[in-house]
């Protein structure tokens, strides 16, 4: 009887061993060196052979335009993989490309992390493929962001020339019938908001990406990056400007802390406590009514500092083929699809245009919004993609710096600190940190 | 693949398990004529039992630590490629303030955290082993149950009444017609995430003392109350010198946990980006130098230096509780 037990016990280690072992063998063969591209440049061959495109995500509509396209290029099957946000994406991107294997062929890219993808080589030139071609289509500024160290690395997607969404029932509450057009005007606004109801705030102090877009809508440059030399001066005359006005609002306490898109902040713009948002072009169609009834928002221009229009981008992306693609003729096809026609227009069904064509497009412009009360609201983000001041360069490691922003800004903004005195200290980390990678900032 | 080499003499054409069926069988038949041959052949058949073991063990444990340690030698940069430093990250790692800033909050959150809750946890066993409860199960579930809400949603719910603009916080100042200080502010988050480590794992930690206490035999009891001995007599000198040990791991575990901590910071900076530091945490640290900043290399520096320091202080911990049992 005790020889049985242990003959089985035997027996039952030696097929766990072997499964053990045919779990090696097996993960062994999917290490194997994956097929290399083709090297084919012609777009239109390789779409008319059978192709299966990962497309990586973080947008919801993405699911429906890869079935659409499926449509007009039958041999094109996509593997569409939704990721929570765009950060999940980047960081997923760089884990395969470090990986050296994993990376999809398609990817969205916020148009603020391509200089930090193209420096790793996660993403292929798309000049090869043709896609240069397309340069008269697109706003001048989207196109200079997709254009990083001499390479076209991504087609422009969607853009954000920034706009003012402001509450005005909330501001007409407080005695200010007409939206303020300069920063001046905004000031006297955020006081008599907060004075009017001590809950309720003109705007929450902002993020990373809002403060850089600020610091752009108000003529600052403080980002320089010339191939491995970087300069960065976070006390330039734009930065100073707007570090000045914010720092006076933070200090009189008129602006709220809560995170945007937190569900504090949700319910702070839905029961009236949060006057205004300052964000890029496609919050316009972003789901406004979500955070109101009818006639409750309304768009407006950026206010400006001298009376003249100056704008930013905030957010948007492009769309990219990544440099591991085994397809990327096949994917630069599909780009090209993207590019214009019906393609252009499956895009542009979720977020604000980045295609001239479009910006002109007298039946987009003068559509009027219901949630607007009839505004044709699309005239305001057309008008402020005309004005976004030129020459701006985000860093080519913009996802650390956004990152480390909370520690030295965002601590200035939570506990009331001098912001200035925090843009330098971010500054510091943010000059540290290039050197050490490599980089020659500020030398 | 160690296994199949793991029988130097294997016949060539015997299935393996038939082979292993058959060298079992020899040797327990060797066994029973006395092991006289036991010293001339080393006889590997214990491998096939643990062999399996040790190729998960070596897989899931030791391959990723060694992985780390081999990335903390080199510095991998954006622009100047790969290079072997040496011990570089870990002479960075020792004079990083930042590095010592996270120690130094996980530290204070050990020694001012790790006692209530185990308080707590030690007196709700008491309370339910006292036999003067009615509902004990009742009582016991409800202790336990904060456990088994899963961490990232206990977080939210509590970020959700932290709020003091829309959530509970807002609503009693509102009824009370206060201003309590914001939970989320700078100076209270380390507070605020100690309360819901406590409220999450005081359960927990109160069931390994209430079994420990199951334990103890009811003998010792009768003895005590034999010579006169009151309720609060007997706890102490009956019920906690009996389950010290369970104090020990408990203890283990707490200290393990402080200098872990990284969900609960990590969900909260989301709704509180302002007052938690991407290095609020040594593992905090370690994950935002490596994904945000590509600096995996230093992230495995300080991910190895902290483990250390972990198990330091575990030990430390141990002999403490170890000498203690000998007094």
């Amino acid at each position: 009887m005790e020889r049985n037990t242990t003959r089985r016990w035997a027996r039952l280690g030696a097929a766990v061993g072997t499964g053990a072992l045919l779990v090696g063998v097996l993960a062994g063969c999917s290490g194997a060196a994956p097929g290399a591209d083709s090297g084919s440049t012609d777009t239109d061959a390789a779409l008319e052979e059978d192709v299966t495109l990962t497309w990586w995500t973080w947008s919801d509509a993405t699911q429906d335009q890869a079935d659409a396209i499926s449509k007009v290029y039958p041999n094109v099957t996509f593997d569409v993989v939704k990721l929570e946000n765009p950060d999940a994406v980047v960081t997923k991107l760089q884990n395969a490309i470090k990986a050296g294997k994993g990376a999809p062929d398609i990817v969205p890219v916020e148009y603020q992390t391509l200089p930090q993808l193209t420096l790793g080589d996660a993403l292929a030139d798309l000049t090869p493929y043709g896609l240069g071609e397309y340069e008269e289509a697109f706003t001048a500024s989207t196109w200079n962001s997709v254009n990083v160290q001499d390479q076209l690395v991504a087609l422009p997607g969607d853009s954000g020339p920034m706009v003012m969404i402001y509450n005005k029932a909330l501001y007409e509450k407080a005695g200010i019938t007409e939206a303020p057009t300069t920063w001046d005007e905004f000031a006297v606004a955020s006081a008599a908001i907060h004075a009017a109801d001590p809950e309720a705030y003109i705007a929450n102090s902002g993020d990373a990406g809002f403060f850089t877009s600020m610091i752009w809508a108000s003529g600052g440059q403080p980002f320089k990056t010339d191939g491995e030399n970087v300069t960065i001066d976070l006390q330039d005359e734009g930065t100073k400007k707007f570090a000045d006005f914010w720092s006076e609002r933070l200090d009189a306490g008129e602006l709220s802390g809560l995170a945007t898109w937190s569900d504090e902040w949700t319910k702070a713009l839905t029961q009236d406590k949060l006057g205004t948002l300052l964000m890029g072009s496609w919050m316009i169609s972003g789901g406004m009514e979500d955070y109101g009834p009818v006639g409750r928002f309304k768009v407006a221009p950026m206010p400006t500092w001298d009376g003249e229009p100056a704008s930013a981008e905030n957010g948007g992306s492009g769309i990219a083929v990544t440099s591991q693609s085994e397809n990327k003729a096949a994917a630069a096809g599909i780009l090209k699809y993207l590019a214009e026609g019906e393609g252009r227009a499956l895009l542009n069904a979720n977020g604000f245009p980045s295609t001239v064509a479009d910006l002109e497009n007298p039946e987009w412009l003068d559509y009027e919004f219901p949630g607007y009360s009839n505004q044709p609201a699309n005239q305001i983000g057309a008008a402020s993609a005309e004005s976004v001041i030129p020459g701006w360069q985000y860093l080519p490691y913009q996802g650390y710096a956004n990152n480390v922003f909370s520690d030295s800004v965002g601590k200035a903004l939570g506990s009331g600190g001098d912001l200035n005195e925090a843009l330098l200290e971010w500054q510091d980390t943010l000059v540290q940190f290039g050197n050490e990678q490599g980089f020659s900032v500020n030398k | 693949m160690t296994v199949a080499h793991v029988h130097p003499q294997q016949p060539a054409g015997v299935s393996t398990e038939t082979y292993a069926t058959v060298a079992v069988g020899r040797t327990a038949s060797t066994g029973a004529a006395g092991g006289r041959r036991r010293r001339v052949r080393r006889d590997w058949s214990g491998w096939w039992f643990v062999g399996p073991f040790m190729l998960v063990f070596g897989l899931v444990f030791v391959a990723p630590l060694v992985y780390a340690m081999y990335l903390s030698f080199f510095r991998e940069t954006l622009m100047g490629g790969n290079s072997f430093v040496g011990l570089e990250n870990y002479a960075q790692a020792l004079v990083d303030p930042k590095f010592w800033e996270a120690m130094g909050r996980v530290s204070i959150f050990l020694l001012v955290q790790v006692p209530i809750m185990l308080g707590l946890a030690l007196f709700a066993a008491l309370a339910l082993d006292s036999a003067r409860l009615r509902w004990v199960p009742f009582y016991r579930l409800s202790i336990f149950l904060p456990y088994a809400v899963p961490g990232v949603v206990a977080v939210m719910i509590w970020g959700y009444m932290y709020g003091s603009q829309f959530g509970l916080v807002a609503d009693l100042n509102r009824f009370f017609g206060v201003e309590l200080p914001s939970p989320l502010s700078e100076n209270l988050i380390l507070l605020s995430i100690g309360n819901i480590v406590t409220w999450e794992f005081v359960g927990y930690n109160m069931l390994i003392f209430f079994s420990a206490l199951k334990a103890v035999p009811q003998e010792l009891y009768e003895a005590a109350e034999i010579d006169g001995a009151g309720t609060f007599r007997t706890i102490f000198s009956i019920k906690l010198p009996s389950i010290r040990g369970a104090l020990v791991i408990a203890t283990i575990f707490s200290v393990i946990g402080s200098f872990q901590l990284f969900n609960e910071p990590s969900i909260l900076q989301t709704i509180a980006p302002n007052s938690i530091t991407t290095y609020f945490t040594p593992n905090l640290y370690a994950f935002n130098l490596s994904f945000a900043g590509s600096q995996f290399n230093y992230a495995a520096a300080i991910a190895i230096v902290s483990g250390v320091i972990t198990m330091v202080v575990a030990y430390l911990v141990q002999l403490a509780g170890e000498k203690k049992e000998k007094a």
